[in-house]
């Protein structure tokens, strides 16, 4: 076959769940169906039963993506990322050479070394707190079901920790975009 | 079943329905619960930890070595297996220790975000460079 290797088929899996598509198309139908779902509005039981559904689906899936995606990135691509050049090619010049190996291309240039040190540091660490935390979200969504739309504590807590698993893959999302315009793996 | 005298309900078994507790959803009520107490305590814990390791490989080349359980990737492939391990591992524990000493659900979640709040502190890089800097002077 002409062309994708396996960690090139994981760059691009890892990328397409890790954000944009299928996590955000998760996400969005959870936070409406959760909001839907606040206990001020007093639904019947059955409105509930119906909306906790779409909800139970939409956690688990986003637990299922969160964990490719961090298991994915941290174990096929990242190295892939953190290769070294070959002793040819000179690790401290940005040359077209140097572009296969994105962590020395954007350490090699104080303007782009931002991108690694920061950037990768950040997404690299925090996608596994958003792992835990929507692992935490699933279950519980599991275990309490129609009481989701009876209890404000208990949506309260489903609804502080959907936004913080949301804002660690945001971060991870973010940066994931920003590094591969900046420096793709090829 | 709606019960308006009842204040707490423990719910230790996975397999028994959360029940509602009053009629007045929006009161003071407090649930004990040993299923979700233990996965969010556990996810808790897990984040900390895994900041925790983040920083020992940042200001300890000593860490750092340790922690790289795979050259290719480094110490995060240390912070991530040890912090998975004490995720799956703590939540069943918890589960288990909460089943016979039963502990409030927004006490432990309130703990839990306290350690995710540590975990989420301790990986945002700005803190782990201030830390080298701090300890080792690089």
């Amino acid at each position: 076959m002409g062309g994708i290797s396996i960690s090139e088929l994981g760059t691009l899996i890892h990328g397409l769940v890790g954000f944009m598509a299928l996590y955000l198309l998760a996400f969005t139908g959870g936070m409406v169906s959760l909001w839907n779902l606040r206990p001020q509005r007093r639904l019947p039981t059955e409105a509930i039963r119906d909306k906790v559904k779409g909800l139970l689906w939409a956690s688990i899936l986003m637990a299922v993506l969160f964990w490719v995606a961090v298991l994915m990135g941290t174990f096929i691509v990242y190295p892939k990322y953190r290769a070294a050049p070959p002793q040819n090619i000179d690790p401290k010049i940005q040359t077209e050479e140097l572009r296969f190996y994105p962590h020395f291309w954007l350490i090699a240039d104080e303007e782009t070394a931002y991108f690694d040190t920061f950037g990768m540091a950040w997404k690299e660490r925090i996608s596994w707190i958003g792992a835990f935390l929507s692992t935490a979200l699933a279950f519980a969504i599991f275990r309490y079901r129609e009481q989701v739309g009876r209890e404000v504590r208990v949506w309260a807590m489903l609804m502080t920790t959907s936004v913080l698993g949301f804002f660690a893959i945001g971060v991870g999302g973010i940066w994931g975009t920003l590094l591969t315009r900046v420096a793709s793996l090829r | 079943m709606l019960r308006k005298d009842a204040k707490r309900i423990t719910l230790t078994e996975p397999w028994v329905e959360p029940q509602v507790i009053t009629e007045d959803e929006t009161s003071d009520e407090v649930r004990t619960d040993s299923a979700v107490s233990a996965v969010f305590l556990a996810a808790g814990i897990a984040s900390a930890v895994f900041g925790v390791l983040v920083i020992a490989s940042e200001v300890s080349p000593r860490w750092n070595k340790m922690l790289t359980f795979m050259p290719s990737i480094g110490p995060l492939s240390g912070e991530a297996v040890l912090s998975i391990l004490v995720f799956a591992l703590g939540w069943p524990a918890l589960f288990a220790i909460f089943r016979v000493r039963a502990v409030k659900m927004n006490v432990a979640f309130i703990v839990s975000m306290i350690l995710t709040a540590v975990g989420f502190i301790l990986t945002y890089p700005p803190v782990g460079f201030a830390l080298r800097s701090l300890f080792t002077g690089r």
